[in-house]
């Protein structure tokens, strides 16, 4: 399978934050996309999944010749496209095991059902793997997590809901160092020929883990650059400025900050 | 009017073999299954020997105990789990009292099944020294439905209770929990679900009278069907209750754009050393929580039903019936 980026443009509260990304992947592919803060990394990975903050304006995204911009955002996630988010929403009332459980039912035909024993089985997996707490699928959807248990739980979901094509944004932070490493061997655990992931990161320690295949990065809300693991290093040695100046960018988010005036608490009118 | 027979069917789907249940019809129990050992059922002319507090009752609740004629008092002795389903279509006013003994533990369930004519009602609980109390109240009115639902709590005695109130008509429901005694506790969690295309009030009032009490509210209230639903919860702490303790928080969700919620949590607190707040927040389903699910592939439609469902679940967690369980879950499914 293959997902294809063309020219895509895209905004937010019209602010245009992306300005045309370019970008192929394949299954059996493990990308990496890294660049500075504000330059469009989880806008991208939003835009993908469909998060209906963001308007496309210009370019296609197609999932094996398919317009995914016209797919709703639980199509998106039917066809196989994933998202493991920064911030993961906290949802009182709904069982981890219930919901993925439901997730799973909703790939199913009309007359196929999850099979309960499959489903724990495979469950009780998967947090083990992940080092998780047992008591976990009988929790709320990451109410009362860490920040480390929030990300643990995207990649637990990832494993059980089987994508071709999982986004990972910043998966890394709120990681600690032992997590970090069994968050990245579950990921690089999931490679196969079914199997793509984009992952959005600014550093290269979770990369360590992972058997990465290409690098991209990506500076005002373009990928200016992409390449093999070379990159990694080559940014973790000399952060991204050496990049502008090879390629002529002039950095948008730092040239365009002014100081401005907040105000005033009193106004001296003078003596009347 | 209906003969109980026509309702036994659906009655009895509820009953497991080895429950302890009292049916009442036109609010009258009529039939039971109970061991004398464990619950004594009477029925007494009069009712206000029973208001442990001696406050002043207001008009609309002598209204109703007169209406009634008679009092149900239900008197419980030993521990017990004991269920009791009303149905009714022909009689308007019920009075009825709960006095749970000392140190006895006692898990009541009450169900409302099927209320056809406009109906009201005084319900009592009298929690006696160190008694422990878990009442759970399902309540499904076809008809309009006024009930008051009074509170005692003695010396170091707990209270659980749980309701939902599924009521497809005009409602006003008031429940008064008065903390009498030292080391009192009640707990609560009201859902309240409004798709009657009509206005329901709900008023929910506890009275800390001694100190060492506590209390803590969790309500849950859901508008569908252009309905408006009111919840004013009223937390009073009285002067020289000190070390209590009192939390109130409402959720509301509106599903369609012509519902309303409003919740009004107040404290009147009149004591320093206590510990108390409040707080509450009402919208529509929050577009990130349904963004978060869909991106896992659950369509609008379904995202939208695990979200109302997950307001219910506080409740259904209480229901260790399974029974009672699935009849609930069947009616939110059909009717949400």
């Amino acid at each position: 399978m293959e997902l294809v980026i063309k020219n895509l443009h895209a905004k937010i509260d019209n602010k245009e934050i992306l300005k045309g990304v370019d970008l192929t992947i394949h299954t059996g592919e493990m990308h990496a996309i890294m660049g500075p803060n504000g330059t469009g990394k989880s806008t991208l990975s939003a835009v993908i999944m469909g998060n209906p903050k963001y308007i496309v304006t210009e370019g296609s995204i197609t999932l094996d010749g398919e317009d995914l911009l016209s797919m709703s955002v639980d199509e998106r996630s039917r066809k196989g496209i994933f998202l493991a988010m920064q911030y993961p929403n906290e949802i009182t009332g709904i069982t981890n095991s219930d919901f993925i459980k439901a997730a799973m039912q909703a790939r199913l035909g009309e007359n196929e059902h999850v099979s309960l024993f499959k489903f724990i089985k495979e469950m009780d997996k998967a947090v083990k793997d992940l080092k998780m707490n047992p008591d976990l699928p009988h929790r709320y959807i990451n109410e009362g997590f860490s920040g480390g248990e929030k990300k643990r739980n995207e990649i637990l979901q990832m494993k059980m809901l089987k994508p071709h094509f999982a986004i990972l944004d910043e998966i890394d932070s709120g990681l600690d160092v032992d997590a970090l490493k069994i968050v990245g061997e579950n990921i690089n655990g999931m490679q196969s020929d079914n199997f793509a992931s984009l992952i959005i990161t600014h550093y290269q320690r979770l990369l360590d883990y992972i058997d990465v295949s290409n690098v991209h990065i990506m500076v005002n809300g373009k990928i200016v650059k992409s390449g093999g693991k070379e990159l990694i290093t080559k940014v973790d040695n000399e952060g991204y400025d050496w990049i502008k100046v090879e390629l002529g960018i002039v950095d948008e988010s730092t040239n365009k900050k002014e100081a401005i005036i907040l105000g005033s608490c009193a106004v001296n009118k003078g003596a009347k | 009017m209906k003969r109980f027979s026509e309702y036994r069917e659906e009655v009895f789907s509820l009953i497991n073999d080895n429950d302890q249940y009292i049916i009442f019809n036109d609010c009258k129990a009529i039939l039971n299954n109970v061991d004398e050992d464990i619950i004594d059922i009477d029925v007494a002319d009069s009712f206000d020997c029973y208001d442990i507090c001696k406050r002043k009752r207001p008009n609309e609740e002598n209204e109703i105990i007169k209406k009634a004629n008679f009092t149900t008092i239900i008197h419980i002795m030993r521990n017990v789990n004991l269920k009791i389903i009303h149905v009714n279509d022909q009689s308007e006013a019920m009075n009825l009292v709960f006095d749970i003994d000392e140190h006895v533990k006692a898990n009541i369930m009450q169900i409302y099944l099927r209320i056809e004519i406009p109906m009201e009602s005084v319900v009592e609980i009298n929690c006696n020294e160190h008694s422990n109390v878990n009442y759970i109240q399902f309540s499904h009115a076809e008809k309009e439905i006024k009930e008051y639902v009074n509170q005692y709590l003695d010396e170091s005695s707990t209270l659980s209770l749980n309701t939902f109130s599924f009521n497809e008509t005009k409602a006003n429901l008031m429940y008064n929990t008065y903390l009498y005694s030292e080391k009192a506790k009640a707990e609560f969690c009201h859902c309240v679900c409004n798709i009657s295309n009509q206005e329901q009030d709900y008023i929910l009032n506890v009275y800390h009278l001694k100190p060492y009490t506590y209390s803590i509210m969790k309500n849950y209230g859901i508008a569908k069907n252009s309905s408006i639903l009111h919840i004013d919860s009223n937390g009073i702490i009285k002067k020289g209750c000190f070390k209590s303790e009192l939390s109130q928080k409402s959720k509301g969700i509106i599903l369609d754009l012509h519902s309303a919620i409003s919740a009004n949590p107040l404290l009147q607190i009149d004591e320093y050393d206590v510990l108390a707040n409040h707080g509450a927040s009402i919208g529509a389903i929050d577009e990130d929580d349904l963004y978060y699910l869909m991106s896992r592939g659950l369509s609008k439609q379904m995202s939208e039903a695990l979200i109302v469902n997950a307001f219910i679940t506080p409740f259904l967690n209480q229901i260790h019936d399974e029974k009672i369980e699935m009849f609930v879950k069947n009616m939110i499914d059909q009717k949400l």
